[in-house]
């Protein structure tokens, strides 16, 4: 008999904001702020909206976007920055690379004439982050349902968003706790999720659904739990 | 004090608190401001100071006095931080100075930590009276685009803390200091913002006067020029040429604005004559009827044109209003153009939105119900406890780790027996 994985821990991140001395007025400045800002400058600029309003998915995902169409006035740039593909960027060197491409691409395409007021120039920030244990686990899938359903959406976020942040490989670690139970299809499909594209609260629901679905379906060598 | 918020906060941020304030037992924290009460600071140190305390952190709040001209000077720095172009002669900088030595040498300025807010005590610095590496200066005020003469003079003192700490980003400067953001807050259990029964709503209206079947605009603010009152009721004018509508300008007197009187003055001779205008000039302590006038408002108002924060529109939102604000200082990290209310330019733009909302009450209640939970995430005194908590931590760290990992404490109502 194999003996079952670890509880599964829920943790959350709560954070204060710095601001740095870092701000760009056009795109050219918004690109050399994205060259020198720390990767957890990034990270956050990409991910805070999911967490500010977690009930929904606001207009643009990320801060950079939403700068540059109603800061700017330049809704193609936005678009371009919208449609980052976060999901399949493994680390935020990638991500950083991919932003920086795209700033200068267009920039090429279309110049650099567009410049804001300095009251609404870009500034940007980072998370001090402070990681609490939740206060929930989970030993078995079952529970593990039952406590997705009553955590706060942060939790979730920080399990979706959170390895970005973390040194190693980077992975949905839901997605890993669920292989270690043998439910490999499951956690194929765990991994292959996009959560990029929901809001945290509707990221939720298409878990739960897809965590009961899941456990429904045989899986080969069960550990008793 | 955590158990009175369980079923109105978010529990998971009672049990950060609970993990924080076990970290820092021991610990002391020190507020310094320029008033005890009226204004936004002393409302809300009256309720963050308790708050620590209870938690095992020794808490003291100590406020600076001065003479009249001490005040008039920092009501100028005020408005000339907040854009005004106000000159203000070396003499009075000098007046400035001495206050703030004297006072330097009569209050202990000792913690762990020391929060000084605002820019009336912020030169205490200067005079040895805090330990630098331990003080905060806490800006509560749109700093965004300041005279730069002033903001140059105060410069000077701020760089000397080991941190500085605004509502939002817009208003940090440049500093050679660390520039970390703390969204204000308001309690829900106060005064101001505790349930009230329909009988006692009605009881406010009636005694001012307020018809309650029609429809009742709301702004609470002190009279102040950046509150744009005059702006308000000239949105007010345009909604009446459709919308048989009544106006509340109800503010009360802080004793560090010498400035208000002049403001009411004005607003009072423009409201004259129309019955349906309410300008009332409230008494400190009349957070009940602010409490009722809000809770019985078709649509809370809130023009600023510089604002710090605009805590009277989380009040508001938390009443489930549907506000209009100013896009100015912290009203847009709260109002959702479009979502929990609309930001406003004009007093077109007020008049144009307050016309939907009048004519679209489903669309309003939603607004307010988006709002109420938008405060409780993001805006109560429990969010704001556990964030000075952190600024703590972050202050006391002897060596600065990002993320910092807090280790599982005992178990405070999760059901993670080791975390």
């Amino acid at each position: 008999m194999v003996s079952p994985p670890s509880p599964f821990v829920f943790w959350k991140a709560a954070f204060l904001v710095e601001v740095l001395p870092l701000r760009a007025a056009s795109l050219s400045q918004l690109l050399t702020g994205v060259t020198l800002a720390p990767e957890l400058s990034i990270f956050h600029h990409l991910h805070q909206r999911f967490f500010y309003e977690p009930a929904r998915l606001p207009e643009y995902p990320n801060d950079f976007a939403a700068w540059a169409d109603r800061e700017l006035g330049d809704a193609v740039v936005a678009e371009r920055l919208a449609n980052l593909n976060l999901f399949r960027s493994i680390d935020l060197a990638v991500v950083r690379r991919e932003l920086s491409v795209i700033l200068a691409q267009h920039l090429q395409e279309h110049g650099d004439a567009r410049r804001v007021a300095a009251g609404s120039a870009f500034r940007f920030c980072q998370p001090r982050l402070v990681v609490f244990p939740s206060g929930q686990q989970a030993r078995t899938p079952a529970e593990f349902l039952e406590v997705l359903r009553r955590v706060d959406s942060d939790t979730i976020g920080y399990h979706l968003f959170a390895p970005k942040i973390t040194p190693g490989p980077v992975a949905n670690d839901f997605a890993v706790w669920f292989a270690q139970w043998g439910y490999h299809d499951l956690a194929r499909q765990l991994d292959a999720f996009d959560p990029y594209l929901n809001s945290l609260e509707d990221n939720r629901a298409y878990l739960l659904e897809l965590i009961e679905l899941g456990l429904h379906q045989p899986r080969p060598g069960e550990i008793h739990d | 004090m955590i158990e009175q918020y369980r079923g109105i906060a978010p529990d998971s941020v009672l049990r950060e608190i609970a993990l924080l304030a076990e970290a820092l037992q021991g610990r002391s924290l020190l507020h310094v401001n320029a008033t005890r009460s009226g204004g936004g600071v002393a409302e809300l140190l009256a309720r963050l100071v308790p708050w620590t305390e209870a938690l095992g952190i020794r808490t003291t709040w100590e406020v600076i006095s001065g003479s009249p001209a001490f005040f008039e000077v920092t009501k100028a720095m005020h408005n000339a931080l907040q854009g005004d172009e106000v000159e203000i002669p070396r003499a009075d900088l000098e007046v400035y100075l001495h206050g703030l030595q004297d006072n330097a040498k009569r209050l202990r300025l000792e913690a762990d930590v020391v929060v000084v807010h605002d820019p009336q005590p912020a030169y205490l610095i200067q005079f040895g009276a805090l330990d630098r590496r331990r003080a905060v200066w806490r800006c509560h005020i749109d700093l965004s685009q300041p005279y730069e003469p002033v903001w140059r003079f105060l410069r000077q003192a701020v760089s000397r803390y080991a941190m500085a700490v605004f509502h939002v980003a817009p208003f940090a400067q440049p500093l050679p200091i660390p520039q970390l953001l703390i969204a204000p807050s308001i309690d829900p259990l106060s005064e101001k913002n505790r349930e009230l029964s329909e009988a006692e709503i009605t009881a406010v209206t009636e005694r001012f006067g307020i018809d309650r079947r029609r429809p009742l605009l709301v702004q609470i603010s002190r009279f102040d020029r950046f509150k744009d009152p005059l702006g308000v009721i000239a949105a007010y004018r345009l909604v009446r040429q459709n919308f048989d509508c009544q106006l509340v300008l109800a503010g009360g007197p802080a004793s560090d604005d010498p400035e208000g009187e002049r403001v009411l003055a004005e607003v009072q001779e423009a409201a004259a004559g129309d019955p349906d205008i309410f300008v009332l000039s409230l008494p400190p302590g009349s957070d009940h009827e602010i409490n009722a006038l809000q809770r019985a408002a078709t649509v809370v108002i809130q023009k600023s044109t510089r604002e710090g924060f605009g805590l009277t529109v989380t009040e508001a939102m938390w009443k489930g209003k549907p506000v209009i604000g100013g896009a100015a200082g912290g009203i847009p990290a709260q109002v959702i153009h479009g979502v929990t209310g609309f930001l406003v330019h004009s007093p077109e733009g007020a008049a144009f939105r307050l016309r939907y909302l009048l004519s679209h009450p489903r669309a309003a209640q939603r607004m307010g119900a988006q709002g109420r939970e938008h405060v409780r995430r993001h805006f109560l005194i429990t969010r704001h406890v556990r964030d000075y908590l952190m600024l703590m931590l972050l202050m006391l760290q002897e060596r600065p780790s990002n993320p910092l990992r807090l280790p599982a404490a005992a178990p405070s109502g999760g059901e993670c027996p080791d975390g």
